[in-house]
């Protein structure tokens, strides 16, 4: 094969540039790895949640009642568009797991005779199914399992409906109804303090009274579009049975929380490749532009020779699609690699029975063909210059003119000449300074993009977990019970502090959509659990009228003043109204605060409490654990200390390879522009620096003045990469945003201190590799280049 | 003549380039007395520039020796060759080298800001008669005129030693008289040993001395019995 001359120019313009080239290559594979590795595991987990979903018939509608015929599944299962119905008895009960000291809270839920699930089957992953006629026998969930170090043969103690039960596990199993476990309450999965127990439905049956009878359904539709039918009809059927208001799988807890996990993963796999690919443009169009600058003679003596524009300009198009196809040949298999770590990681973080594992082609021709056009857009920009240029003009050398700019009048006289060479270089070409700076600003942004989340989920736990909730220990109880009797509580061994408190689930219905809430009444004089915002604002619940989150009144464009209409989904189910008269901007949850005694009256239970909150003397705790552990009313217990380090570990646990991502790939984008800003500049201005050698600058001299500029353009880079940060973290916070969690729109000046110390360092050790260069400088070698 | 400058003595020097090995010093002696001015005459590729560049602390020899007032710049590292070229030598080359983002008065004081006793840069401006030009730009001034920013930056620092490498090769006849009047007038005052490299003959008559140099080797030394004035040089 004949290898043309352009090409063999091609080649060797490639080689001599070949250091920045390898930078725009690790650029942009670095996007491309990043695209396809969060890609593919997004994929992976949408493919392995819907196969585990409809390999194991995870159901579309639930709904809790107090108590229902067996007879009643017939009428169900007739409405249209159901295709299967279970009914089953569940309880909530308080469980004594030997060797834990505090209590921990259990979901029991029956099996069908014969272990025939119709919905939501369960995945044995050790010992065996439950058999009929033994009695006591239990399945538990694998993390509960797991973290309370229980096997098949073990047995605990619960209390459920007043009556203390053995529970003798037979085997470890997962169903697709909790992937999260989350418990009554709470708002992350607890998996050692709170378990499912799956028992045979006789046995239930018995334990709770319920013979013939069900207290939960779960339902399976044909298609999405009947699920709002259904649930409308379902509440309407079971309403004289004490029906709680039937929800789909979006407020189904561990779906949600899966969901929220899988779509920040979507966000992720958008925003930050995104990133790399606009760096990997600016990147070569620096470069590009300086190559096309250098090689103006060359340009015109091929057009002259009569080489087309077109031809001309495809050379140098070429030369960008080859770098970038040498990214993305090596971003390829390190994204498919760190695609299949990252899927296995959050499989096992779901404990997903199945993972489907692929890469689509799709996934990576989207990947390849996006950088592609990023840096064919890069390279536009200078292309245009070519293909503009005429032969002649091409051909007579752009003389290297500094014309007097405004700049002049504003050094002062006492600025040596080093100091106005390096500000005269950088408003020479004031675009590409510009685009420099900016490129810069991207990493630093990106550097506190990753560390602001940090501060975002501190601000969370420091609202939620010190300043709101102070309590040791919140107990809810079974059932509402009269005001009087709270100091019942008072008087437990080791309660130094006791404060009474409601909630209640309910369900807010405005501009056709639906959202459930938890609505608390609070006394008046409540230190132990307050409203509180992400500013550390305490709001106090006016004797009438209700606060709501700030993010239900923005969702649901409620405004204060106005009257809010909630269902109450406990006892007689109703829709009541309250006026809205304040808003709290919460981190957590969709919730709406009352006064105590307002709910009470409200609920049409007048001074009643549901649950209250205790502060703890820490030397009797034992004590009362123990006593909780057996008091009959008592349908959960909440740990304050327990649900913080949860919500740390798992937001630890889902951040921790993120940032160790976003820091790395920083320091590259980081790194990639300062080398080639400094590169650029070294071969610019060989001549200039070579002159000053000769005059007698040392070479540390000489190194100041080239990367003094650099260090002017990094330090501008500084406060607009800070602000650019602010303002991707604010859009990330809101792709983020759930009813579940909003990320606080809080950056400590630590972050901005981590990100100016990784950005330097960064910076610097480009600034060495080049300052390398410099010493090597030949200095008769380069005047003569001249000549 | 006064005391001895430089002592130049078999002096070499090989390029190697590649497979091929360029001899473009192949072994050369002499002197320079301080306050002369020597004109290096040669045609292209005589070995000139790089004898200068080796004078001048900008290249070292493959084989000899440099003596510059009793110091051997031969075995001098890099940093005494920088601190040389700082206190002792002023070049002036054939494009000038000024740096385009500084003003002819900035870059005069480029190099009187590392300097123990220079003279103010309008001071060296005045000497080669660029006082009236102090704020313009490199790219606002003509060649000769830039020419002159040049040799008042390499003479603003009182160097010990002037070199030049074919100051008047990229001007016309009118131009490369007023630079080379300038040169004249630093090395009589100033008393600058001066040496100064040209393939032109005519501009031989202006020196004291006339070196003669051919395929790396000095094959002429000639004593001027007068100084040509530079307006009377015609070429």
């Amino acid at each position: 094969m004949v290898i043309k001359a352009l090409d063999r120019k091609l080649l060797r313009d490639l080689r001599r540039l070949r250091t920045q080239a390898v930078a725009i290559a690790l650029v942009a594979a670095s996007g491309v790895a990043l695209f396809v590795a969060t890609a593919t595991t997004y994929r992976s987990l949408r493919l392995s949640q819907s196969r585990y979903y409809e390999g194991w018939r995870f159901a579309h509608v639930w709904v809790r009642l107090a108590r229902a015929p067996d007879r009643i599944l017939g009428d169900l299962a007739a409405l249209p568009g159901v295709t299967a119905v279970e009914g089953r008895v569940v309880s909530e009960a308080i469980l004594d797991v030997p060797g834990v000291e505090e209590p921990a809270t259990g979901l029991l839920v029956s099996i069908p005779p014969g272990a025939r699930h119709s919905l939501n089957d369960l995945y044995v992953r050790r010992g065996r199914h439950v058999e009929p006629g033994r009695p006591d026998e239990v399945l538990v969930s694998e993390a509960f399992a797991e973290k309370n170090g229980l096997q098949p043969g073990a047995t605990l103690f619960a209390t459920a409906a007043r009556r203390r039960v053995a529970l003798h596990i037979v085997g470890v199993a997962l169903s697709p109804e909790h992937v999260m476990q989350m418990p009554p309450g709470g708002v992350v999965p607890d998996d050692r303090r709170f378990g499912v127990f799956w028992m045979a439905r006789d046995q239930l049956e018995t334990l709770l009274d319920m013979r013939g009878a069900v207290n939960d359904v779960a339902l399976r539709v044909s298609s999405p579009a009947f699920e709002a039918p259904v649930i409308d009809a379902v509440d309407r059927i079971l309403e004289p049975y004490g029906g709680r208001g039937a929800y789909g799988r979006r407020s189904q807890p561990s779906h949600m929380m899966l969901e929220d996990h899988i779509v920040q993963l979507k966000g992720l796999a958008l925003i930050v490749p995104l990133i790399f690919l606009a760096v990997t443009a600016f990147l070569m169009n620096v470069v590009l532009s300086r190559l096309i600058g250098t090689q103006r003679a060359q340009v015109g003596m091929l057009k002259a020779f009569g080489y087309s524009h077109l031809r001309v300009t495809t050379h140098y198009l070429e030369m960008a699609l080859v770098i970038v196809m040498v990214g993305i040949v090596a971003g390829l298999p390190v994204g498919v690699w760190l695609g299949r770590i990252m899927a296995v990681f959050y499989a096992s973080f779901f404990r997903f029975p199945v993972l489907v594992f692929r890469l689509e082609p799709a996934v990576a021709t989207v990947g390849a063909a996006v950088t592609m056009l990023a840096a064919a857009s890069g390279a536009l920009g200078a292309l245009r210059r070519v293909a503009t240029l005429p032969p002649i003009v091409a051909m007579s050398p752009a003389a290297p003119v500094y014309r007097p700019t405004p700049l002049d009048r504003f050094l002062p006289r006492w600025l040596g000449p080093a100091a106005r060479m390096i500000g005269r270089n950088v408003t020479r070409w004031p675009a590409r300074a510009l685009l420099t700076t900016a490129g810069m600003a991207l990493a630093v942004a990106l550097l506190v993009l990753g560390e602001a989340s940090v501060d975002s989920i501190n601000r969370m736990i420091a609202v939620r977990f010190h300043t709101a909730q102070r309590e040791d220990v919140s107990v809810l109880l079974s059932h509402a019970r009269s005001l009087e009797m709270w100091r019942d509580f008072a008087a437990l061994p080791g309660v130094r502090r006791a404060e009474p408190y409601r909630s209640s689930p309910g369900r807010i219905h405005a501009y056709g959509r639906a959202q459930d809430v938890a609505i608390y009444g609070l006394a008046q004089s409540s230190v132990l659990r307050r409203v509180v915002d992400t500013r550390f604002m305490v709001i106090s619940p006016a004797a009438e009228g209700s606060v709501i989150s700030s993010w239900l009144a923005t969702r649901f464009g409620i405004r204060r003043g106005e009257p809010l209409a909630i269902e109450i989904r406990e006892g007689r189910r109703r829709v009541v109204t309250v006026r809205v008269v304040g808003m709290v901007d919460e981190p957590l949850g969709a919730s709406v605060y009352m006064d105590l005694q307002a709910l009470g009256r409200l609920l049409d239970q007048p001074q009643t409490f549901s649950a209250v909150n205790l502060l703890l003397d820490p030397a009797r705790q034992s004590e009362l654990y123990a006593t909780l552990k057996r008091a009959p009313e008592v349908l959960a217990v909440e740990l304050r200390r327990r649900a913080l380090a949860n919500f740390r570990a798992m937001s630890d646990d889902s951040l921790r390879f993120v940032r160790r991502v976003v820091v790395l790939f920083s320091a590259i984008i980081a790194f990639g522009v300062v080398y080639n800003a400094a590169r650029i500049a070294v071969a610019e201005r060989a001549y200039e620096l070579a002159t000053l050698r000769v005059l007698g600058f040392t070479r540390g001299e000489i190194s100041s003045v080239l990367l003094g500029e650099i260090g002017v353009l990094a330090v501008s880079a500084l406060p607009l990469g800070f602000g650019g940060g602010y303002a991707l973290f604010a859009v990330v916070a809101k792709a983020m945003s759930s009813e579940r969690f909003r990320m606080p729109l809080v950056i400590e000046p630590r972050t901005y201190a981590f990100a100016l110390i990784v950005f330097t360092a960064a910076a610097l050790a480009s600034a060495l590799l080049v300052r390398g260069r410099l010493d090597r400088l030949d200095l008769v070698e380069v005047l003569k280049a001249r000549e | 003549m006064g005391e001895g400058v430089f002592v130049v003595s078999g002096v070499t020097k090989v390029y190697q380039m590649g497979e091929i090995q360029v001899h473009a010093l192949r072994g050369v002696d002499l002197s320079l007395s301080a306050g002369e001015l020597v004109v290096l005459l040669g045609p292209s590729g005589s070995g000139k520039s790089t004898l200068l560049n080796i004078i001048g602390g900008l290249d070292v020899p493959t084989s000899g020796r440099v003596v510059y007032r009793a110091s051997d710049l031969t075995a001098a590292d890099d940093q005494t060759l920088t601190r040389y070229r700082r206190e002792s030598v002023g070049f002036v080359f054939q494009f000038y080298n000024l740096v385009p983002t500084l003003t002819a008065r900035e870059n005069v004081a480029l190099v009187t800001d590392l300097s123990s006793r220079p003279f103010t840069p309008e001071e060296a401006l005045d000497l080669v008669g660029m006082g009236h030009r102090l704020d313009h730009f490199p790219s606002q001034l003509s060649g000769g005129e830039q020419q002159r920013v040049a040799i008042a930056r390499a003479i603003a620092k009182r160097p010990d030693v002037l070199l030049c490498d074919e100051p008047t090769g990229a001007l016309d006849v009118t131009a490369g008289t007023v630079v080379l009047g300038a040169i004249a007038r630093v090395n009589r005052e100033l008393g600058t040993t001066t040496a100064l490299i040209t393939h032109n003959a005519v501009i031989a008559d202006m020196a004291d001395r006339v070196l003669q140099l051919a395929d790396g080797r000095v094959v002429g030394d000639r004593q001027n019995a007068r100084r040509a004035l530079p307006e009377e040089l015609r070429w």
